[in-house]
């Protein structure tokens, strides 16, 4: 009688295991981290391209926006870059869906960290990565400026945008 | 065996029935251990592996210049040149991620089916870019396209049709495209004291070097177009188009414009017309010098040149032109691209 017990429960334990093993629909954590991974690469993507100048010379077209406070030029030319396809999957959208939310943080005269929104749209927890960018500032004294910010030297000011898929 | 007062529950010896049981039990879990991994296989799901090599592959592109770096220069239908390609990366230099040149770009995009293409200057599609972009042994399908975000127009693409109904791994970059500008324009005009009757243009390789990749006119790497515009009552006869390296110690090496028949090569038109000297100028003279030409001839990033443009008649009064980044108008200018490479 154990004889046959023990003959059933290993077969039911090999074929639990096969059945568990060869499932291939299990949403692995991996899953979602590739998701992330390239929304977060997108948005790295796109920081950087905003903060590299199309000529020599001049600083970047982010460094400018933050300097003079520019977040509909911002908005403008991030969701551009990050929602703009190749249009070559016909069968897609030939756009993406993709919304953020932005702020930086900046040195203020009392020398102390202060953070201020950058434009955006409102976030309603749906699955978001955040993606950072130091922002060189010169020492520059546009109208701008949010009126605290110490603008007499250099700085370095830290973007954070918020990104989702809608 | 019995033991003379102990009782049967106490005695420490296990039952046959117990010790058989024991042994299934043990060697079915034996076996699934064995199994276990070859049923992990079933586990590299086709998302997850595809997502990695279309990453991998987009970091190839548009973080990597490529093996050897200026690979755009090599001409395809010559074997070994072919070989010498051993990876396919589009930025301008190592250090600068994301910023393509567009010279690799027409290269990178310019395919044809594998019937035939080893006699071409183009990659054969899908070989070659499995072999020096994608790698790994599975032969994956794959679409590599471009899209600029700017004014000029660049939509390339490479690789089979999207598939409908199979999914396949993605990713998009965000990148910016170097246009490269070279054109020198040299306006000569009549005028009463002209005493010069060759036109020489010094290109000093390690001032246009000076700036940071991006933003380069890259000599060794690119078209370079100088134009003569003659002006109105101005004409002249060329007799001599050629390029001598500078500065000159003891006899000036100088190469002819006709020394090579094929690309890169140097090419001048007057008026629009291929160039039989001694031919008479009287709009301009555009002289084109193929990207790969200099580093055919010899030259590197720290040598200089002169171009000469020898004319029957005097035609300026000026000894030397410079060609800088103050006298080439416009210049080099980035602009903004999208790349998205699927696998499947």
């Amino acid at each position: 009688m154990y004889t046959i017990e023990g003959v059933a429960a290993g077969i039911l334990m090999i074929v639990t295991a096969y059945l568990v093993v060869s499932t291939t629909t299990v949403l692995t954590p991996q899953d979602v981290h590739i998701i992330d991974m390239q929304l977060q690469q997108l948005g790295n993507d796109a920081l950087a391209m905003m903060d590299t100048p199309d000529n020599y010379g001049p600083y970047s077209p982010l460094t400018y926006m933050i300097m003079t406070n520019n977040s509909s030029s911002f908005r403008q030319e991030f969701l551009s870059f990050v929602n703009n396809a190749t249009n070559i999957d016909t069968s897609g959208n030939d756009r993406d869906r993709l919304n953020y939310t932005a702020s930086f943080t900046y040195w203020n005269v009392t020398n102390q960290p202060n953070t201020i929104s950058f434009g955006g749209s409102t976030y309603y927890r749906e699955n978001a990565v955040k993606v950072t960018r130091w922002v060189y500032l010169p020492p520059f004294n546009p109208t701008g400026y949010p009126a605290d910010m110490n603008s007499n030297t250099n700085q370095t000011v830290l973007l954070e945008v918020l990104l989702w898929r809608e | 065996m019995r033991v003379p007062g102990k009782i049967d529950h106490e005695e420490g010896l296990l039952s046959l029935d117990f010790i058989i049981g024991f042994t299934i039990f043990m060697i079915a879990l034996i076996f699934v251990a064995i199994m276990i991994s070859g049923l992990l296989v079933h586990l590299q799901s086709r998302t997850i592996d595809y997502d990695a090599v279309a990453y991998r592959t987009s970091v190839v592109l548009v973080e990597d210049p490529g093996e050897p770096k200026d690979w755009h220069l090599n001409n395809l239908t010559i074997p070994a040149e072919r070989d010498s390609v051993k990876r396919l990366g589009l930025t301008v230099d190592k250090n600068y991620p994301d910023i393509l040149k567009l010279n690799k770009i027409n290269k990178f995009f310019n395919n044809s089916t594998p019937l035939g293409c080893y006699s071409l200057d183009s990659f054969c599609n899908p070989d070659d870019y499995r072999s020096r972009l994608i790698f790994g042994d599975y032969p994956y399908r794959f679409n590599i396209s471009l899209k600029g975000l700017g004014q000029t127009p660049l939509d390339k693409t490479v690789g089979d049709p999207i598939p409908a109904h199979t999914s396949y791994g993605f990713v998009k970059r965000i990148v910016k495209v170097q246009m490269p500008n070279s054109t020198m324009k040299i306006p000569l005009t009549p005028e009463p004291d002209l005493n010069q009757n060759e036109t020489v243009i010094r290109i000093d390789f390690s001032d246009l070097y000076a700036r940071p990749a991006p933003y380069r006119i890259d000599p060794l790497g690119e078209n370079l177009t100088i134009v003569l515009n003659f002006g109105v009552g101005l004409t002249a006869n060329i007799t001599r188009a050629q390029i001598c390296t500078y500065p000159l110690v003891g006899v000036p090496g100088c190469v002819l414009e006709d020394a090579y028949e094929n690309a890169p090569r140097m090419n001048v038109s007057v008026d629009g017309n291929s160039y039989i000297p001694p031919q008479l100028v009287t709009n301009n003279v555009t002289v084109i010098i193929d990207d790969g030409y200099f580093q055919r001839v010899g030259f590197d990033r720290f040598d200089a040149v002169d171009i000469k443009l020898k004319f029957v008649q005097n035609v300026t009064n000026q000894s030397l032109f410079y060609y800088n980044y103050t006298t080439v108008n416009p210049l080099p200018v980035l602009e903004p691209a999208v790349i998205e490479v699927r696998v499947w």
